[in-house]
């Protein structure tokens, strides 16, 4: 699930009783306005006593900066979320008001130009919701935003809030139209252009400036008032050629990258690539608490800096204002973050830290994007940005290609990340988080903890209707146009795949999903890259995705955010089955494409099918944890594995693994046990509670894994499991090929085999292969004589296998499909 | 993005074989075997100089040719002598050739030096990889220009001055496909 509930936030939202709270913060104003008292964490030094009102065990304390000023009358109430995939997720920018009682006038005050700020328009906002427990630790964003209004009424302000994606409504690489202040001949490395200082876009990180004059590109390295210098004549495929006094020159830039580097770096960079952030208060270098120094360490006493500021591994950190000179820096790379409990601690390389306390130093952040030059980029901050999100999908597809767009015009950044960024790369915007954030058109995966919705925690199941057509959410055949040309607006490269599978299933014309992209130049990783994101948007759309509506009750609905996915249905729920062909709903991961959230308590999503027909199953890596010491039979203690972060709980991976069973080995398989993971230790948040018990108390550094995948024909033993994670699937050497639709295998393999069972026939090399390209249907088994171990495909091989052939993919003895690459 | 620790680790069968999952104990394993290959496994040329080499002392292409048959980037290098001499400095130097004889220069821009002062039997040492070096009383390790050279470039060892009286001095360049 997308939205990160505190441990005590999660338990809160599930009381029956919510008393719910709505916090508005606004950047630069010290109120926390809230719809109810704001409380927060008791800290050493705050003023309270024993006895106090309201003052209860774990409970927060009123928070002096805390104003319950907000009405709820004309806040907005309902939250939309809605994606359209094939579009490029354009889902709807989201505007977000809050109604402020201007109690004693002091909203009036405190919004009044210079009072704490500039100006209450363009400030960064950021709305929560709250459950009862302390802010901020257990609130949870729902909403950021800049203010874009303030309306006056009768007692009260209105706050409007618009959603980050509003900040990317702006123009970008403004198209420059000037002329030569002078005639050039074809070999001058320097030329004037009229009025044009301080209007073009220099070339700096990932941008190559240009002109056009006639047919000519021609490249600058450099701009001095009117003059361009450095130039490079006839670039990108043009010739060069003198040309007249006052000829009409024309901007053009080209922008390179990484599909999901040049997203960030247009969101994130800001003219000048000055801080985003400053004057954040530092009280203390190295020494944490007077027996605690971390070495090279800022201490901020902000537990939530990290996220609240967006801040990620590689950003950059300057200090002003500290007693100690070497405490002064500017851009140190931030290396690490430290949580501890009343502080987040930034460990920076570069600078050389002394120790210093009660520093009055102040510091500024810049993001590790912000490197594009003036004029190229949206100046967001990283906490409107889902970086952590972007650089999950990079790690998905580590091998993306990198674009050369063509910048011809001025760009609306928007239009452009969406269309020209994300979307032939297979990827789609959408806001998540309270963030501008994006995700990729790859059949379901269970990238976060899963919700599982079925009649237990869904309403209105008896209207619950599955929705399947050809007019919506279906495609069979996808076209790329890309590799356009420098000086014309002609794509000189196409890719089309049709669909054969979906057209013989469905008997309809050709249903096109056509992409076009500036920036996909034609080479061969280029066109590797579009074959592959081909075959994952038809995976997606080829066979008419199943869509339905539900309606959940809060607690399970609230995290719940577009894009996530969820294990949706059970048999209760009496909806058809189609590729079952029962109404014995089997549980299925789909795809949350519109969320409705009326934040009074009542939520409703539309799901999206987005493996229906596939001849595959996709699934993630399922987690290890190594055992910790001082475990018990019943009690497994849990080390950090694996890379789990500092921010991290190593239980967490194990989240979608309650009530499932889990096994218990050491590294060489001598010793395994099987036992069924029951709950997280309320006691403590290392340790895992399992049921049966082990045999005997598990040793340090034994592994946490997934058995097996079960060796039988029950589909819904571990089901969840299977639709989650990847197993093995068998490779069946050949004994002998029969002819080119039938082979021979040992006896220990035939029981391998299932009718209808997809496998790919091929020798070492692939040179005999039985798929000779990705859209085209994988051989089938049709049927099996165990008799004489042959099984005969539904197709020609194209060739007769000889002994030591291999059968690939063939499936599980459940009917389980095999587990393809993404 | 962090690098899965070398680790010579064997995978278990009971890890890759049919039905099992595929988890972050197995790939771990498998990340840090590739990893412990890339980082660790290197080959090694050695140009040798045996007995007293004061004589060959200003002469080029001693001890043959070396090329390389693939990309390769330098990992360490290390180098000593024997016995120590009692006059004068050892000075090597190494010159990269192209194209099949082409001199493209000397691979140093601070070329390594063996002094008197030098204990018999003793080396120095400097892993690039690791950025760590060892290098007693009497040596200057060198500086070179390029940790990489390409396929069908070859290592000329040409000795510009050596020690009175000084043996057995060895120079190795350590070396992995790239």
């Amino acid at each position: 699930m997308a939205l990160e509930l505190s441990v005590k936030a999660d338990l809160l939202k599930d009381q029956t009783n919510i008393e719910q709270q709505l916090i508005l913060e606004i950047d630069g104003i010290p109120f926390i306005y809230g719809a109810i008292t704001v409380t927060k964490l008791a800290l050493y030094g705050d003023d309270i006593k024993y006895g106090d009102a309201g003052l209860v065990y774990g409970g927060g304390i009123p928070d002096p900066d805390g104003r319950a000023y907000i009405s709820l009358e004309k806040t907005t109430r309902q939250i939309t979320q809605q994606l359209e995939v094939d579009k490029g997720g354009v889902g709807s920018v989201q505007r977000f008001n809050v109604q402020l009682v201007d109690k004693n006038q002091e909203v009036t005050q405190a919004f009044r130009p210079g009072e704490y700020v500039d100006d209450i328009l363009s400030r960064e906002a950021n709305v929560y919701v709250g459950f009862g427990g302390s802010h901020p630790e257990d609130s949870v964003r729902i909403f950021n935003g800049i203010i874009t209004s303030q309306q006056a009424s009768p007692g009260s302000w209105i706050v409007g809030i618009d959603h980050p994606e509003y900040l990317k409504r702006q123009d970008l690489f403004t198209q420059v139209q000037a002329q030569l202040d002078g005639a050039i001949g074809a070999g001058d490395t320097s030329l004037t252009l009229k009025n044009v200082a301080g209007t073009l876009v220099e070339p700096g990180d990932s941008v190559r400036s240009y002109v056009r004059i006639d047919d000519e590109l021609i490249e600058f390295s450099g701009v001095s008032g009117n003059v361009l210098t450095g130039l490079t004549r006839g670039s990108l495929t043009s010739v060069a050629a003198s040309h007249d006094d006052e000829a009409d020159a024309v901007s053009f830039y080209t922008l390179s990258g990484d599909p999901i580097d040049l997203a960030l770096k247009l969101m994130l960079s800001n003219d000048g690539n000055v801080a985003f952030k400053t004057g954040v208060e530092l009280p203390a270098f190295e020494q944490v608490t007077p027996s605690t120094t971390i070495e090279n360490g800022l201490v901020f006493n902000d537990t939530r800096i990290k996220d609240s500021l967006g801040l990620e591994i590689g950003d950059l950190v300057s200090v002003s204002g500290a007693t100690e000179g070497a405490n002064n820096f500017t851009d140190g790379v931030i290396a690490a973050f430290v949580k501890e409990p009343t502080a987040t601690v930034i460990i920076v390389s570069g600078p050389t830290l002394v120790v210093e306390t009660g520093s009055s130093a102040v510091a500024s952040f810049k993001s590790k994007y912000n490197t594009l030059p003036t004029g190229a980029g949206c100046g967001m901050s990283p906490s409107q940005v889902d970086v952590a999100q972007h650089l999950r999908m990079k790690t998905l597809f580590p091998s993306l290609p990198d674009y050369e767009h063509y910048i011809k015009d001025t760009i609306n950044a928007k239009e452009f990340i969406t269309n020209e960024v994300y979307f032939p790369a297979g990827f789609y915007q959408v806001p998540r988080k309270g963030r501008s954030s994006v995700n990729t058109t790859i059949p379901p995966l269970v990238l976060d903890d899963l919700v599982e919705l079925n009649n237990s925690n869904t309403e209105k199941a008896a209207t619950n209707k599955l929705t399947r057509g050809i007019t919506k959410n279906f495609y069979n055949s996808v076209v790329y146009k890309f590799n356009v040309d420098s000086l014309d607006d002609r794509y000189l490269a196409g890719e089309v795949q049709i669909s054969q599978r979906s057209k013989n299933r469905i008997n309809t014309g050709n249903k096109s999903l056509t992409i076009t992209s500036n920036g996909f130049r034609d080479t061969a990783d280029t066109r590797n890259y579009i074959k592959a994101q081909t075959r994952r948007f038809l995976d997606r759309w080829q066979f008419g995705a199943e869509s339905i509506q539900v309606e959940t009750n809060y607690k399970s609905g609230f995290p719940i955010e577009v894009a996530d996915i969820v294990l949706f249905g059970n048999a209760d729920l009496q909806i058809p089955d189609v590729e079952e062909g029962s109404r014995d709903f089997k549980p299925r991961l789909m795809e949350v494409v519109n969320k409705k959230l009326d934040i009074r308590g009542k939520v409703s999503l539309e799901l999206l099918d987005t493996g229906v027909g596939l001849d595959g199953r996709f699934g993630v890596i399922s987690p290890n944890s190594f055992v910790g010491s001082g475990s018990t039979t019943s009690k497994v203690v849990l080390k950090a594995s694996f890379g789990t972060g500092e921010f991290e709980l190593e239980r967490d991976k194990w989240t979608n693994f309650l009530g499932e069973e889990i096994r218990v080995r050491n590294t060489t398989f001598t010793y395994t046990e099987v036992t069924t993971l029951q709950q997280f230790d309320p006691e403590t948040l290392t340790a895992i509670l399992v049921d049966p018990p082990l045999s005997g108390a598990p040793a340090e550094d034994l592994i946490i894994d997934l058995p097996d995948y079960p060796d039988n024909a029950d589909a819904d033993d571990r089901r969840k499991m299977k639709n989650i994670h990847n197993f093995f699937t068998p490779v069946v050497d050949i004994v002998s090929g029969i002819s080119t639709t039938v082979f021979e295998v040992a006896p220990a393999d035939i029981d391998k085999f299932l009718v209808d069972a997809y496998v790919i026939v091929h020798n070492d090399s692939f040179s005999d292969a039985s798929t000779p390209d990705a859209v085209t249907d994988d051989l089938q088994v049709v049927s099996i004589d165990t008799g004489t171990n042959r099984v005969t495909v539904s197709g020609d091989m194209g060739f007769t296998p000889s002994a030591g052939y291999k059968v690939n993919l063939i499936g599980f003895k459940d009917g389980g499909l095999p587990y393809r690459l993404i | 993005m962090t690098d899965i620790a070398d680790a010579r680790t064997l995978i278990q069968e009971e890890e890759t074989r049919y039905r099992a999952p595929t988890s972050e104990s197995m790939f771990t394993r498998v990340g840090g075997a590739i990893n412990h290959i890339m980082n660790r496994q290197y080959d090694t040329h050695s140009f040798f100089l045996n007995g007293r080499y004061k004589l060959g002392a200003g002469t080029v292409n001693l001890d043959g040719l070396y090329v390389f048959q693939f990309d390769v980037e330098v990992v360490a290098i290390s180098f000593g002598n024997a016995v120590p001499g009692n006059t004068g400095n050892t000075t090597i130097d190494i010159h990269k050739l192209t194209g099949g004889g082409t001199d493209a220069g000397s691979i140093f821009t601070v070329k390594p030096v063996i002094t008197t002062s030098a204990g018999a039997d003793s080396y120095a040492a400097e892993n690039y990889e690791t950025a760590t070096s060892v290098s007693p009383s009497g040596y200057t390790l060198p500086t070179l220009t390029s940790l990489n050279f390409d396929q069908f470039d070859a290592l000329r060892f040409d000795l510009d001055s050596a020690m009175t009286g000084a043996e057995n001095l060895f120079f190795n360049i350590h070396f992995r496909p790239r």
